[in-house]
């Protein structure tokens, strides 16, 4: 009897050790295909790492006071708005300054607040916070002639010299929220919806961007969206990044007003990848970079060794920001790595 | 002007005194703003207008200030008028030097494309930040006489005609107060 039950104790616990080498042989491969889905995963995984190239304005010189809109040409020249001293300025592709103009005022060629520049192949374009419509400067800064637009623009994009397009900080929001694209005689030609007439003051406020065949693409500065809108208006796509649901608002004399930025600027480059520069809510606040393939997919994340309000770059993919608080304009060559 | 601020900054000596000795504690700080050399010593009458660095980039905060030193008598305006930049210091230690150098920078040019030609100094002791927290403010000192007014901007024309006189003739604001 005492013979029996020791045997079907023994059979007990042989079975129960295979069935544990069992349970273990199962976990180490389930470890292995994860480890090779990982692999997988990360073998087209992009890292991006910055070369600084160009370093303009020391915090000795007087180039540069307080950079706000930033644009570079086919050769090599460097166009700024400059806020402190209300100027325009040009640098060659050495960071050497050329050329200033402007001065402060509401006449032809002069400036308030300037902030953003954009140019098209023969013009520079560069509007004022503080002044309706946008200035048409030629490549050498000679006042051209003034687009008179009747809204505050919250981002400009050139697309050619007959087509500007504006995104606006209009409180009116019953007619919903558009981009708007004018001629040159400041007549809106075109008019890409991309919000419902819902939304509370300012929440719609966008950094654009445009592709070469004509897709829109969108930051919102105060909530967490980035979407591409085709030439004919319709959403491709919406990307959430942030994770956050709400952007904190406070009160501003009677307007309750978004207090955070959750993106800040846009950018495009020649493959297509789409730069977005994240604001206050980032985990390093405007300095992390997320970057987007065209489809909506998020590559990588890179972060700018300053904080900057805005990002560039230009037709050699050279990627323009700023540093230390708007008084140093940095170029870097970008660096992909494919893991 | 209130008879409260004309009692609260009528001081005495020892005051007037101190307040110099602030203005001293700011002159370290000139050489980035001005090409100016050190040797100048602040004359017997000095007009201190008392600018927020975060206003420097709200132009319209400014305007009425702007204004007012067009308006001031040349040469008077260059010689005994002096501007204070108060800012506060950013959290990191380390970054404080290459942020006050920044804010020298941004001055610099800001108040050259104002025409403002006068010398400006950072409050680098922090000292003025207490005469600046309604906004640009003006204050007008005059050692031998033991006055100090505050004006806080935007002016009516009572106070520009006051500031005026004291560019004249300090002794009718001391009458004036009595």
């Amino acid at each position: 009897m005492i013979a029996l039950r020791k045997r079907s104790l023994n059979t007990f616990t042989r079975t129960r050790r295979r069935g544990i080498i069992r349970l273990f042989e199962a976990l180490l491969l389930i470890g292995v295909l994860c480890s090779l889905v990982v692999f997988m995963w990360g073998k087209d995984r992009l890292k991006i790492s910055l070369e600084e190239v160009l370093s303009i304005g020391s915090l000795d010189d007087d180039d540069l006071f307080m950079l706000v809109g930033i644009v570079a040409d086919s050769s090599k020249n460097i166009y700024v708005t400059d806020a402190m001293d209300y100027s325009i300025k040009v640098f060659d592709e050495r960071g050497t300054l050329i050329k200033k103009t402007g001065r402060k005022g509401q006449g032809p060629g002069e400036f308030l607040a300037p902030r953003f520049i954009d140019s098209s192949e023969h013009f520079l374009y560069v509007s004022d916070q503080n002044i309706f419509g946008i200035q048409v400067f030629d490549k050498d800064l000679n006042y051209k002639n003034k687009i008179p637009i009747l809204i505050p623009v919250s981002d400009l994009k050139v697309i050619s010299d007959s087509e500007i397009a504006v995104s606006t900080l209009s409180m009116d929001f019953r007619k919903g929220r558009k981009v708007f694209i004018y001629n040159s005689k400041g007549e809106i030609t075109r008019e890409i919806e991309y919000a419902d007439k819902k939304t509370p003051l300012m929440m719609d406020t966008v950094e654009i961007q445009f592709d070469p065949q004509g897709n829109l693409y969108l930051a919102y500065c105060h909530q967490d969206k980035i979407e591409k809108i085709n030439p004919e208006g319709k959403k491709i796509w919406s990307k959430r990044l942030l994770g956050i649901k709400k952007v904190k608002k406070k009160k501003v004399q009677n307007f309750l007003l978004p207090s955070g930025f959750a993106y800040k600027d846009i950018a495009l480059n020649s493959k297509g990848h789409v730069f977005v520069l994240g604001g206050s809510f980032s985990k390093n606040p405007s300095q992390d970079v997320y970057v987007l393939s065209s489809e909506g997919k998020l590559l990588t994340t890179f972060t700018l060794p300053d904080w900057s309000h805005c990002i560039y770059i230009d037709g050699q993919d050279y990627l323009y920001s700023r540093a230390n608080e708007g008084v140093t304009l940095k170029k870097y060559k970008v660096n992909y790595i494919y893991r | 002007m209130s008879q409260f601020y004309k009692r609260k900054f009528r001081i005495h000596r020892c005051f007037s005194t101190a307040i110099i000795l602030l203005f001293f504690s700011c002159l370290g700080n000139t050489t980035g703003l001005q090409n100016r050399p050190l040797e100048f010593l602040p004359p017997d009458k000095l007009v201190l207008f008392i600018v927020k660095y975060d206003n420097l980039i709200c132009s319209p905060c400014l305007n009425s200030f702007f204004d007012f030193y067009q308006f001031l008598p040349y040469p008077s305006r260059e010689n005994m008028v002096w501007g204070i930049i108060v800012y506060d210091n950013p959290e990191e230690k380390e970054r404080r030097e290459v942020y006050r150098r920044i804010i020298e920078k941004k001055s610099r040019g800001f108040f050259k494309a104002n025409n403002i030609t006068c010398p400006i100094v950072l409050d680098h002791s922090h000292n003025f930040k207490i005469f600046s927290k309604k906004g640009a403010a003006i204050l007008l000192f005059e050692r031998e006489n033991r006055i100090l007014k505050k004006y806080v901007f935007p002016l009516n024309e009572k106070q520009k005609k006051e500031i005026l006189n004291f560019f004249n003739d300090p002794g009718k604001l001391r009458e004036g107060d009595k």
